[in-house]
């Protein structure tokens, strides 16, 4: 399990994380979302041991993370840039982690260089950002880490590779219990995979839970009425969202569905019917309650 | 399993750091293996097989063994660098310091790997010089040969040890490089400032406190560099006495082992986000900054007033001097004016810590210049008058040391006067030395320079003291086999071959004058070169090989009577004249054949 109390991370007066709490159970997938520079990047850095907290505490299996080398050694990171030696093909860089994680497995990467089709006595400066992105994640997964840290894994990816990638996660976890957390801002591509996300703004935790309590907690209705409702009748239900077409209200409303449907049909609508709000919109519905929408932002 | 945990070892990732460093790096390692043995054997083999000298090719193959060592040092900076540089990478910290490996072990194994690149080539080069020798058989030795080898080993872990200290510290290569050479040659040159000012403007302070090798010892190349220069000198010398270690060298071994020791604790607080920035820890430009505006102020007080005297324009210029620096400096570090206020007050401060340290030494040194000891708490005390009377070369032939109460206390009071009136020619090229030890065990020393024409009344007070005169030993050699006198005055010389007889008889004559109070002039000087005998007990004069170390030299003037006395009577049995004393010259030398029956 991972666990971060009171999480705190400054770049100079800057807080990157301030006072971040959340608990991944083990084999679980966690989705780190959140606006540009919320945090992600900081908190994975700060999971695999690569920055140390300047306040609270991260835990995994209950030790502490930074210059733990024991426990590193189940964790891999794979930054948002992949880093690899000057020169260096797939081969060496293999061997350079295999003399470093225990349970690195020759095996699994001859599999993952055929399923990603890498040549890998290929220069990997000679890839392209994708390729480059393969091979990282054929090393990643080679290392067999019961901790896969991912920051922005779809990115440069085609859909057929980010299909290959979630298929490959899900394996691992079915297999080896691994627990995998992707920082990304595909949230389509998390929306299929994670069980749980975290939604980061400024460096505070602005949602925490698994994605279907959080999907549970938020409705989208679409409703027909005769005479469309005044905004102010509304108001007896905590709606995020309003959007109006012709005699056709579609509200994204937070609170107990029972009580929202009660309500709505106290409205006497026409017509109306639930529809499942995607983690984009609820993404963007949490952020534009902080303040953080397209719309306030003038160019 | 065991495998397993084997692999996880801690031990077992340090080693597999190295060795995986050290294979990433034999693109570099190769190089330098190649370029050492280009150097070391081919060199000194192709000019003996271009019929060069044999006897020349011992001093050849330790230039060569030089080069390798240039090479290695140059190799292990290099490595250095590449090694530790992913601490100025984002994405590369990202990766290393996620490794599980300990961060202390992580930057050790890299730096090892550094060091081994540039040992193994100078090992090679060692190797082929060993056998060269025993082919060859010159007169270094295979001995030297290795002593060399061991001193170069030790500077390349000092060159890998400070270069890893100012990867860790900065956060750009850049900037590592500037922090290198800014430390490098500012701490000497700070050094050279402090001591100089120091010495010109503290009254008293002993002049021999500025060595070299004390301002090398800021200086890590240098004091490498010193160190190898010592060795190949000696070596060239043939004299087998290469195993001298300057102070610098000694001192930089033990810093080099500090900076290791602080550079593994700070990589485990060092952040990684600092990679990209200027420096990991923000002291670092400051103290870089200080250094340089320091150095700044003096140069623009120096240039803008042609003196090196603290006042009000002195001041002025090093203020501006000293806030153009950290202005320009910090530009430099920040890449732009951003933290210019910041840089600014850091130069301000730092020419006033300079201030600060003038103020200090201009008025005292903090009672240093002024501080006589009570005659109760010194144990005895010592004065030597340099360049007086006797030799140049000789050791102490001028020093007196006093134990009783009365005697010490004669000499307070003429330390007391000096001073109390402080008239003393600064500008003189003789000084008078006073050394108290005292009785916690510490010793007092202060100098002062004199001109002996100039400040005659004020040094007579030490000179015709007669206890001085007794205590004065004049090594003189009783053995002398031959004797030559040469009599300078005002620049002329001339030269005359004497008795022994005569020799003794002037120098007898000299002592006496000596102890009744003869003050000497410093332009006239009488050498006797002599041919010693070399008997039990007998001290040569003199420190300087084979020119001096016979010769005693003597100041006089006329008022050394019956020196004067002396002179002209052998100048006259002989036909000489003394040029300078009214009299007629005559240069009838005695040829050396005439020596002969003179002696």
């Amino acid at each position: 399990m991972i666990e971060a109390v009171n999480l705190c991370k400054y770049f100079g007066s800057k807080a990157a994380l301030d006072n971040v709490n959340f608990k991944i159970e083990k084999g679980s997938v966690f989705g780190l979302i959140g606006s540009n520079g919320s945090g992600k990047s900081t908190l994975l850095r700060i999971l695999a041991g690569v920055y140390s907290p300047e306040g609270g505490f991260v835990s995994i299996e209950h030790q502490k993370v930074f210059d733990n080398p024991a426990l590193k050694g189940k964790i891999f990171f794979l930054c948002d840039t992949p880093h690899f030696f000057v020169g260096a093909d797939t081969n060496e860089m293999a061997l350079f982690y295999e003399s470093f994680y225990p349970r690195f497995s020759k095996e699994r990467l001859a599999k993952m260089v055929e399923v990603f089709s890498i040549d890998p006595k290929a220069r990997i400066s000679t890839m392209s950002k994708g390729m480059q992105r393969q091979v990282a994640l054929a090393l990643a997964f080679s290392c067999r880490p019961d901790y896969l840290l991912l920051d922005e894994a779809f990115d440069g990816l085609d859909p057929v590779m980010r299909d290959l990638l979630k298929r490959l996660i899900a394996e691992d976890i079915t297999e080896m219990q691994t627990t995998v957390i992707i920082a990304s801002h595909n949230l389509r591509e998390l929306e299929d995979l994670c069980d749980s996300v975290g939604l980061l703004h400024k460096g505070k935790v602005v949602v925490n839970g698994e994605l279907d309590n959080i999907k549970s907690s938020v409705h989208k209705i679409q409703a027909v009425f005769k005479t469309v409702p005044e905004e102010n009748t509304l108001s007896g239900m905590n709606v995020l969202k309003v959007t109006r077409s012709g005699s056709m209200l579609q509200m994204v409303i937070k609170g107990n569905i029972e009580d929202i449907e009660n309500y709505i049909n106290c409205l006497e609508p026409v017509f109306y019917e639930r529809l499942e709000p995607s983690l984009e919109e609820l993404f963007i519905l949490e952020l534009g309650g902080l303040g953080y929408e397209a719309n306030g932002i003038t160019c | 399993m065991k495998q397993m945990e084997l692999l996880a070892r801690p031990d077992c990732l340090f080693r597999k750091m190295v060795l995986f460093t050290f294979i990433k790096n034999k693109a570099v390692n190769i190089l330098g293996a190649v370029f050492s043995l280009l150097v070391m054997p081919i060199f000194p083999l192709a000019l003996m097989l271009n019929n060069h000298d044999e006897e020349f090719i011992g001093e050849y193959y330790m230039a060569g063994l030089f080069i390798c060592w240039v090479i290695a040092v140059l190799q292990t900076m290099l490595l250095t660098a590449i090694n530790l540089g992913f601490m100025h990478n984002k994405n590369a910290s990202d990766m290393f310091f996620a490794l599980p490996i300990t961060r202390t072990k992580l930057f050790l194994s890299r730096l090892t790997a550094s060091v081994f690149g540039g040992i193994i080539s100078l090992l090679l080069a060692t190797l082929s010089a060993t056998i060269l020798e025993l082919v060859v058989k010159t007169t270094v030795g295979v001995g030297s040969i290795w002593v060399f080898f061991l001193a170069s080993v030790a500077t390349v872990i000092m060159t890998a040890a400070v270069c890893g200290f100012f990867m860790v510290f900065s956060g750009r290569s850049f900037d590592g490089i500037a922090a290198f050479l800014l430390t490098n040659i500012g701490l000497p040159v700070l050094a050279v400032i402090a001591l100089f000012q120091t010495t010109e403007n503290l009254y008293g302070i002993p002049d021999n406190f500025f060595t070299a090798d004390f301002v090398l010892g800021f200086s890590p190349f240098t004091a490498a560099g010193h160190w190898i220069f010592n060795i190949m000198r000696t070596l060239e010398s043939l004299n087998g006495a290469a195993n001298c270690i300057p102070f610098s060298a000694i001192v930089w071994l033990i810093i080099s082992v500090g900076l290791v020791i602080v550079s593994a604790f700070f990589v485990r607080k060092r952040k990684c986000e600092s990679a990209g920035s200027s420096f990991s820890h923000f002291l670092v430009p400051i103290i870089l900054i200080a250094i340089a505006c320091i150095i700044a102020a003096f140069c623009f007080g120096l240039i803008f007033t042609l003196d090196y005297e603290f006042n009000l324009m002195f001041g002025f210029f090093a203020v501006v001097g000293g806030i153009l620096c950290s202005i320009i400096l910090g530009a430099i570090f920040d890449r732009g004016f951003k933290g210019l206020c910041k840089n600014i007050l850091v130069g301000i401060s730092a020419t006033a810590l300079y201030f600060a340290f003038l103020i200090v030494i201009t008025t005292g040194g903090l009672g240093y210049e002024g501080r006589v000891p009570e005659n109760e708490d010194v144990y005895s005390a010592t004065y030597i008058v340099e360049s007086y009377m006797h030799s140049e070369y000789a050791d102490d032939a001028a020093s007196t040391t006093y134990t009783k109460a009365e005697d010490i206390e004669g000499l307070l009071t003429v330390h007391k006067n000096i001073l109390k009136y402080k008239t003393l020619n600064k500008d003189g090229n003789q000084k008078i030395i006073l050394a108290y030890r005292l009785k916690n065990g510490f010793i007092m020393r202060r100098e002062y320079f004199f001109n002996a024409t100039m400040d005659s009344n004020q040094t007579e007070l030490l000179s015709r003291n007669p206890n001085r005169m007794n205590n004065i030993r004049f090594k003189t050699n009783e053995n002398l086999a031959t004797a030559e006198l040469e009599i300078n005055h005002s620049a002329e010389y001339e030269n005359y071959v004497i008795s022994l007889g005569d020799a003794k008889e002037l120098v007898k004559a000299y002592v006496e004058d000596s102890r009744n109070g003869a003050l000497p002039d410093n332009s006239r000087i009488f050498t006797l070169y002599s041919d010693a005998i070399y008997d039990d007990g007998l001290k040569v004069l003199g420190v300087d090989e084979a020119l001096y170390n016979r010769n005693l030299y003597f100041r006089y003037s006329k008022s050394f009577e019956k020196s004067m006395k002396v002179l002209e009577r052998i100048l006259s049995e002989g036909n000489y004249v003394l040029k300078n004393m009214d009299k007629e010259i005559d240069f009838s030398y005695h040829s050396p054949e005439q020596f002969e029956s003179v002696s």
